[in-house]
């Protein structure tokens, strides 16, 4: 074998000089981002100053690597630990999200959903008053409900749904005046117009599944159940015509939806994005599956690479920016997650898009029985026969004892970036975060390795594509749209999690 | 080069470091020896990985076995 030599040298390094930071290549450019979520663009030579700490007072960068913490020289301390301690609040916040499983029965190979007894598939009245007032004992200023159904339709027991609302407004009221949201996970099979009134009167925001035009859509819930393309849009339309009537603000009341992603999707990036314009749906979530949700034949029909997926998802994030850049305002969920955190000093409060994870802290789950989980996946855990992150009940636990628990403590270790091999080094550990628990279900491991990890490599490529077109100085336009997003979205619209199942 | 790490029987169960030795056999090859207080592991031949990023995977591995056992035989007891 031919021999050959490669001489490298070190580069000039001046260590007492620099603050601590990450840093990539991206765009031409070298990409440096620290703790405090700073980040700044370098040249190649304007990198090899910052190392070798040439970059003093009277170099044009000076003023803003010091201002971001990259420099010792000058470092303001006090305020790098604040910007800190702003983008990790959600520590010291309290569970917001609570994710309630209303019922365990389906539409799917029943007429009417009855095939369970609904006697021990329902939540009971009871038990949805035990775990507002569980919910109530957190100590986050604001709550949101996520109500769901395991099969996808928590309208199957509307009549628990509505008793939860009422009952969760008025012990709101009576006790600790928090800023409490409600959302169904719906996929419309159970709708009727007298519910739809009924969750419009009440402030209950609706999330349902729409996998682009219909012959995609119908075609997918062969696999995944769910109603037709015409009754999702029907529904879609009436939510968006009474919010409208109503006078509502339609940034704000809309129904989000949620496109799963199959084999067959992935040829229809552009198609999905203009359904949901055409539809005048002003955000989309685009859903990967999941292979661990699904047998081995099921996921040869349907299921793909996380490069097949990334690059539909490069395509079709690319598309939205697109329509935006002509006018049709339409996001895209986790771009304007990770863009919140990459363009303001703020959190956007995404349970699973943190470090540590928030299940457990951020997160609650429970189960139609009232048992409690730090997460719904958690709860998913358990509904395929491993009771292993279970915590107990809203009958026995108390919100303190969930926080100190062995399993949320445990979660919060494996979480923890900083001690992650990869992460640790990654220059998107400031914007980035990962699901223990999605961890065990498909790897069998809460810390789980980087290069078996989705998540890992779907937020890495979502992150980059955002950092090369902010990169782009030739492109104003699309900053300006990037921008946009990051700093129009109330937090209603981006807390919760980007891990939830499309209903 | 080698890496030793050392599992303190405080902490970390010897079945755990077992097991995370048998999930690792495709990434390393790791040497296990017991002692009275620890459980010490010597991982080698990481093939074109970085030798330090597979040890601080394989701890954390080990931290997981151990965290699962727990749990499970506390579930047993309950049960």
């Amino acid at each position: 074998m031919e021999e050959r030599s490669l001489t490298l040298s070190p580069p000039e390094l001046a260590e007492d000089a620099l603050g601590f930071f990450r840093w990539g290549r991206i765009a031409g450019k070298v990409l440096v981002t620290n703790d405090a979520g700073d980040w700044d663009f370098l040249g190649e030579s304007e990198f090899a100053d910052l190392l070798a700490g040439r970059i003093v007072d009277g170099h044009p960068r000076f003023q803003d690597l010091q201002r971001k913490g990259f420099l010792r020289d000058g470092l303001d301390l006090g305020a790098f630990a604040a910007r800190m301690a702003q983008r990790n609040r959600h520590l010291r916040r309290g569970p917001h999200l609570h994710v309630v499983t209303l019922t365990r029965r389906h539409r799917r190979g029943g007429a009417n959903g009855a095939a369970v007894d609904a006697s021990s598939a329902d939540m009971s009245r009871e038990t949805a008053e035990q775990v507002v007032d569980f919910a109530l004992q957190s100590t986050s200023p604001a709550i949101a409900f996520e109500l769901q159904g395991q099969g996808g339709e928590p309208l199957l027991n509307l009549d628990v749904l509505r008793h939860l609302v009422e009952y969760a407004t008025t012990r709101n009221k009576q006790t600790t005046g928090k800023i409490m949201r409600f959302t169904a996970l719906t996929n419309f099979t159970g709708m009727t117009e007298d519910a739809a009134e009924w969750l419009i009167a009440n402030d209950v925001r609706v999330c349902t599944s729409l996998d682009g035009p219909a012959a995609l859509h119908d075609a997918n819930r062969k696999w995944l159940g769910g109603s037709a393309h015409a009754d999702v849009v029907r529904w879609i339309e009436y939510f968006g015509r009474r919010y409208a009537e109503l006078g509502r603000d339609l940034q704000q009341w809309h129904v989000d939806g949620m496109a799963t992603v199959t084999r067959q999707s992935l040829a229809a990036a552009r198609e999905i994005v203009d359904e949901y314009a055409a539809r005048g749906l002003r955000s989309i979530h685009l859903r990967p599956l999941s292979v661990d949700r699904f047998d081995p034949d099921t996921w040869a029909a349907i299921g793909y690479t996380a490069a097949e997926y990334l690059d539909f998802y490069r395509r079709a994030l690319d598309h939205i920016v697109e329509l935006n850049r002509q006018g049709t305002e339409i996001t895209e969920r986790l771009a304007t997650v990770l863009l919140m955190k990459i363009l303001t000093a703020d959190d956007p409060g995404v349970v699973d898009l943190q470090s540590p994870s928030g299940a457990g802290t951020a997160q609650l789950a429970y189960g139609v029985d009232g048992r409690v989980f730090p997460s719904d996946e958690a709860r998913s855990v358990d509904a395929m026969g491993d009771p292993i992150f279970e915590l107990g009940t809203v009958r026995q636990l108390t919100l303190p004892e969930v926080a100190g628990s062995p399993t949320v403590r445990a979660i919060a270790a494996a979480s923890l970036l900083d001690a992650q091999p990869k992460c640790a080094e990654c220059w998107n550990k400031p914007f980035c975060g990962f699901s223990p628990v999605r961890n065990f279900i498909s790897q069998g491991d809460l810390f789980g390795q980087r290069t078996r990890c989705f998540e890992c490599k779907e937020h890495l490529a979502v992150s980059t594509r955002l950092f090369e077109l902010l990169a782009d100085d030739a492109d104003p336009d699309t900053v300006a749209v990037l921008k946009r997003w990051a700093v129009t979205q109330s937090p209603f619209t981006t807390d919760g999690r980007v891990s939830k199942d499309a209903p | 080069m080698a890496e030793r790490i050392t599992f303190d029987r405080s902490l970390y169960l010897p079945e755990a470091v077992d097991a995370a030795a048998a999930a690792y056999a495709e990434h390393a090859h790791i040497e296990i020896t017991p002692t009275a207080d620890a459980v010490v592991a010597v991982l080698s031949d990481v093939g074109e990985h970085d030798a330090q990023t597979v040890a601080h995977a394989f701890c954390n591995h080990v931290l997981h076995e151990t965290i699962a056992l727990r749990r499970q035989a506390l579930l047993q007891e309950v049960q």
